[in-house]
C-alpha cells in the first residue's frame, strides 16, 4: 500500500462524507434505496430467506448486486443495528468508499509519473461539480469508475509491474496472488455495472500491443478472468436461482434500453442516431475550462505517442480504457441520457496523464513555485464551481458554455434526476399547511419517501399524482416536460410562481401554490 | 521565456476562467432589479401589452411581473402575440450568449418598431415595442387555458380529435388558426396527421411537431360570423390544441 494514494483516498472519502448532507436523492437512488431495503430484509432473514432469494432480489433486477449489497450491509450495520447513522448516510457510505478507492487508484496510476502527479490526478478528476456530485450517490457510476481503475492497476501489476527495478519482479506465489487479485477485481467490476463488459476486450488488445516479455505474461493472465463471474455470482444472489434467465434479463435490459429525451444544443435528442461528438461536447461544456484543456492535451498526448509507438504499457492501458469508456457513446445508437456520468471512466483514466502534463508544464518553465501556480490555475475554477453550485451537480456547466446561463441559452439539458428539489424543500416545509398535497413532478415516490425518512420533508406532506390533485407543485425545469407548467397554471388558476430554485437566474425548480394558500403570491 | 509559455498560458486560462465565474453575478439581475422593472411595467405597460422575456429561459421574471402576461416565445419573428399590440422586451443583455441583437432583429422582421430607448434596471433591460399588429376582432377559442405546444405555452383550447363545433364572433378581415399537439406526444414517430377543417377556409394539417398555422382573408359578409371547425385524425388519442381568432 502506498501512503500518498492512501491519503488521497481517505481525503476523498472524507470530503464526500462531509459534503453529502445537502445532496438530494436522485431518481435512481430512490430505486437503489428500495432495492437495498429489500436485500437488507433478505440478509436479516437469513438463513430462512435463502429459499425466497428471488423474491427479495428481483427488486432492481437490471443491475448486478455488489454495490446495492454494500448499501444494504452498510445500512444494516450502521443504521439498523448500531443506530449511529441516518438511513441515507448509511446507504451512501459505500459510495464514499468507492470514491476514495477511485482516488487511490488514480493516484497509484499517476505515481509512475511523479508524486505531484499522484496528488493532482484525483484532484483534477474531482474538482468539477459534475464529478464531485456523482461521488456522493448510492449509485453505480463512480463505483464502476473506481473498479475500472482498480482493474487497470491490478492488470498493470502483471502486465507492467509498477516497480520496474531489476529484482522487483513478483515471485511465483506473488504472481499467483496477482492473478487472483485481478480476477477478483474484475469480478467486482462485473458485479458493479455492465460497463465492465467492455474491459476484457481492452485488456486483450492491450496484451497484444505491449512488447515482450510483458505480452506473454499478460496473455497468460487473461484466462484468469474466467474466474471473475464467481464474484458476480457471489455478490448477486438473484443469480442463485435460474441464473441463465436472470443474466439474459440483465443483458436484454441494457441492449434494449429506452431512450429518454435529452436537450443538446437546442435540440431534443429522442432516438438514434445521436451526434457522434455528443460525449466530447458535453464534457467540454460541463467541466471547468482549464480541466477541459488539460483533458484534451492528455488525450492528444496519449494518441500522438500511440501513433509514434512511444506509449509505455500503463499509458497504453489508460488510453485504451478511456477510449473504451467513451467510444460506445459515439457510435450514435447508445442511449445518451444522463450527461457525462456514463463515461466518467473516460475522464478518470485521462486524469493521470493530464496531471503528468500539468507537472511537466510547471517543471519545464523553471519558474519559482511553478507547480502550485499551475495547480491553482488548473483547479481553482473547479473548486469555485463546487463552492458555487454544490449540491446541484447535474446543473453544472463550465466557462466554455458560459456557465449555467450560457448553457441555458445554448439549449443544453438544464438538470436531470430531480435531486435539485432539495432547494425548495425548506420552503415547502415552512409554508405547506398540515397534510398538504404536493406534486413533486420528477421526484419519484421512492425518493419522496427517502426525503421523509431523512427528515428533509415534513412527514405530513403528501405526494400528489399531478397538479390537478395538488395544492402545491414543485416543477423541475426540463424541456421535455414543458407541458407540466401550463398544466399547473390551468389547475391552480395562476401563472405566478410562489418560489423557486434559480441557479444563476436559470429556473431549476419552480414552486406554485394554489391562490389563498400560505406562500401563494 | 519560451519554456515558461505553456505555464503562462495555463495561468492565463485559469485566471480568465475564474474571473469569468466570479464576475458572472455582476451580469445577472438582483431581486431589486426585477422588482424595479416590474414596477416600471406596472406604471407604463399600457393597454394590450405582453412582456416577452429574453433569453426565453429567464422565467424568474414570472415571480415579479404581474402587470401583463409573460411570454417566453423562442422565435420572436413568428410568435403570434395574438392579443397584444404592444410588447415589452424584458431582457438580460449581459448574460453569455444572450443574442439580444438577434431578438431585436426578429422583432423588426415581423414589422414591429421600438418605441424609445431601452431602460436599464441594473442587469435588466426593458424596451417597449409597437407590434404594429392588426387589432383583435374576436377570440374564437378559449383564452382561459394555456397548453404547451412545441415548447411554448400557448393560449389555446384543448379539443378532442373528432370534435365538430362552431364559434361565433366578429368577422374582421382575417381569420387565424393555430394548432398543434400538446407535450411530448407530438414527437412520437409515425403519428398520423391531424386535419383541422375550417368550413370555407380550407384545411390545416398538423403533421409532426410544431405550431401549425393557417391565415386566411375573411370574405365580405356580415359583421359577425359563425366559423365551423372539424378535427379529424386516425389517432384519436392525441392531446390536441387549437387557437383561432380574427383580426380587423
Amino acid at each position: 500500500m502506498k501512503r500518498l494514494p492512501l491519503a488521497m483516498g481517505f481525503l476523498t472519502a472524507a470530503a464526500m462524507a462531509v459534503t453529502q448532507a445537502t445532496v438530494g436523492f436522485v431518481r435512481d437512488e430512490g430505486y437503489y434505496f428500495t432495492a437495498a431495503q429489500s436485500y437488507e430484509a433478505w440478509l436479516r432473514a437469513l438463513p430462512g430467506s435463502i429459499g425466497e432469494t428471488e423474491r427479495y432480489w428481483s427488486v432492481n433486477f437490471e443491475h448486478p448486486g455488489l454495490a446495492k449489497l454494500l448499501f444494504a450491509v452498510s445500512h444494516l450495520l450502521f443504521s439498523t443495528w448500531l443506530r449511529v447513522l441516518p438511513d441515507a448516510l448509511a446507504w451512501r457510505l459505500p459510495a464514499f468508499v468507492f470514491a476514495g478507492l477511485l482516488s487511490y487508484w488514480l493516484s497509484v496510476l499517476a505515481l509512475r509519473r511523479s508524486r505531484a502527479a499522484a496528488v493532482l490526478a484525483p484532484l483534477l478528476f474531482w474538482c468539477a461539480e459534475r464529478t464531485f456530485f456523482h461521488g456522493h450517490l448510492a449509485a453505480f457510476d463512480v463505483p464502476i469508475c473506481a473498479m475500472t481503475a482498480g482493474v487497470a492497476v491490478a492488470w498493470l501489476r502483471i502486465a507492467s509491474p509498477l516497480d520496474p527495478r531489476p529484482g522487483a519482479g513478483a515471485t511465483e506465489a506473488q504472481g499467483r496472488k496477482q492473478l487472483l487479485w485481478l480476477a477478483f477485481m474484475y469480478g467486482c467490476a462485473l458485479a458493479t455495472k455492465h460497463n465492465a463488459w467492455f474491459l476484457p476486450p481492452v485488456l486483450l488488445v492491450h496484451a497484444l500491443l505491449i512488447p515482450r516479455p510483458a505480452r506473454s505474461r499478460a496473455l497468460r493472465a487473461l484466462p484468469v478472468l474466467l474466474l471473475s463471474p464467481v464474484v458476480l455470482l457471489a455478490a448477486w444472489p438473484l443469480l442463485w436461482h435460474d441464473p441463465v434467465r436472470h443474466l439474459a434479463d440483465w443483458v436484454a435490459f441494457h441492449l434494449h434500453h429506452v431512450h429518454y429525451a435529452w436537450e443538446y444544443l437546442g435540440r431534443e435528442l429522442r432516438a438514434p442516431p445521436f451526434p457522434i461528438e455528443y460525449p466530447l461536447v458535453v464534457d467540454a461544456l460541463a467541466l471547468p475550462l482549464p480541466a477541459v484543456v488539460l483533458y484534451v492535451l492528455a488525450g492528444a498526448s496519449l494518441l500522438t505517442d500511440f501513433a509514434r509507438r512511444r506509449l509505455d504499457p500503463p499509458r497504453l492501458l489508460e488510453l485504451g480504457l478511456a477510449g473504451a469508456a467513451v467510444l460506445p457513446f459515439m457510435i450514435r445508437t447508445t442511449p445518451i441520457f444522463g450527461g457525462l456520468k456514463h463515461w466518467l471512466v473516460f475522464l478518470a483514466l485521462l486524469a493521470p496523464e493530464a496531471a503528468g502534463l500539468l507537472v511537466r508544464i510547471a517543471e519545464r518553465s523553471l519558474v519559482k513555485r511553478a507547480l502550485p501556480l499551475a495547480a491553482a490555475a488548473a483547479l481553482l475554477p473547479g473548486v469555485w464551481q463546487i463552492v458555487h453550485l454544490h449540491p446541484y451537480g447535474t446543473s453544472a456547466y463550465g466557462e466554455l458554455a458560459g456557465d449555467l446561463p450560457g448553457a441555458a441559452s445554448l439549449g443544453m439539458q438544464r438538470q436531470y434526476w430531480s435531486n435539485n428539489v432539495t432547494g425548495v424543500l425548506p420552503w415547502l416545509n415552512a409554508h405547506c399547511p398540515p397534510g398538504a398535497r404536493v406534486y413533486f413532478h420528477e421526484v419519484n415516490v421512492e425518493s419522496y419517501r427517502a426525503y421523509l425518512q431523512a427528515g428533509l420533508l415534513r412527514a405530513d406532506i403528501a405526494y400528489a399524482a399531478g397538479p390537478e390533485d395538488a395544492q402545491y407543485a414543485a416543477l423541475q425545469w426540463h424541456r421535455e416536460f414543458r407541458d407540466r407548467e401550463p398544466e399547473t397554471w390551468n389547475a391552480f388558476g395562476t401563472r405566478r410562481p410562489a418560489f423557486g430554485l434559480y441557479l444563476d437566474e436559470t429556473p431549476q425548480v419552480v414552486v406554485y401554490a394554489r391562490p389563498g394558500l400560505p406562500g401563494a403570491p | 521565456m519560451k519554456r515558461a509559455l505553456p505555464l503562462a498560458l495555463l495561468v492565463l486560462l485559469g485566471a480568465g476562467s475564474l474571473a469569468f465565474d466570479l464576475t458572472l453575478p455582476l451580469r445577472l439581475p438582483s431581486d431589486q432589479d426585477w422588482a424595479e422593472a416590474a414596477g416600471a411595467l406596472r406604471a407604463d405597460k399600457g393597454p394590450d401589452a405582453v412582456v416577452q422575456i429574453w433569453p426565453p429561459w429567464a422565467e424568474r421574471a414570472r415571480l415579479f411581473v404581474d402587470a401583463a402576461p409573460v411570454a417566453a416565445e423562442e422565435d420572436l419573428a413568428t410568435a403570434d402575440y395574438a392579443f397584444a399590440r404592444r410588447l415589452w422586451l424584458l431582457s438580460l443583455p449581459r448574460v453569455p450568449f444572450a443574442r439580444l441583437a438577434a431578438a431585436r432583429a426578429a422583432l423588426e422582421r415581423r414589422g414591429a418598431a421600438p418605441l424609445g430607448e431601452a431602460r436599464r434596471f441594473g442587469a435588466l433591460s426593458l424596451e417597449e415595442w409597437d407590434l404594429r399588429a392588426a387589432p383583435l376582432a374576436a377570440a374564437l377559442t378559449s383564452m382561459r387555458e394555456q397548453h404547451e405546444v412545441d415548447y411554448v405555452a400557448r393560449d389555446c383550447e384543448r379539443v378532442p380529435i373528432g370534435a365538430r363545433f362552431e364559434r361565433r364572433g366578429a368577422a374582421g378581415a382575417a381569420l387565424h388558426v393555430r394548432a398543434g399537439i400538446i407535450g411530448e406526444r407530438a414527437y412520437a414517430p409515425d403519428r398520423p396527421p391531424i386535419d383541422v377543417r375550417v368550413q370555407g377556409f380550407g384545411t390545416l394539417t398538423v403533421r409532426g411537431a410544431g405550431w401549425q398555422r393557417l391565415d386566411a382573408a375573411v370574405p365580405p359578409g356580415g359583421a359577425e360570423r359563425s366559423f365551423a371547425f372539424e378535427i379529424g385524425s386516425a389517432d384519436a388519442s392525441s392531446p390536441f390544441c387549437l387557437q383561432a381568432w380574427t383580426t380587423r
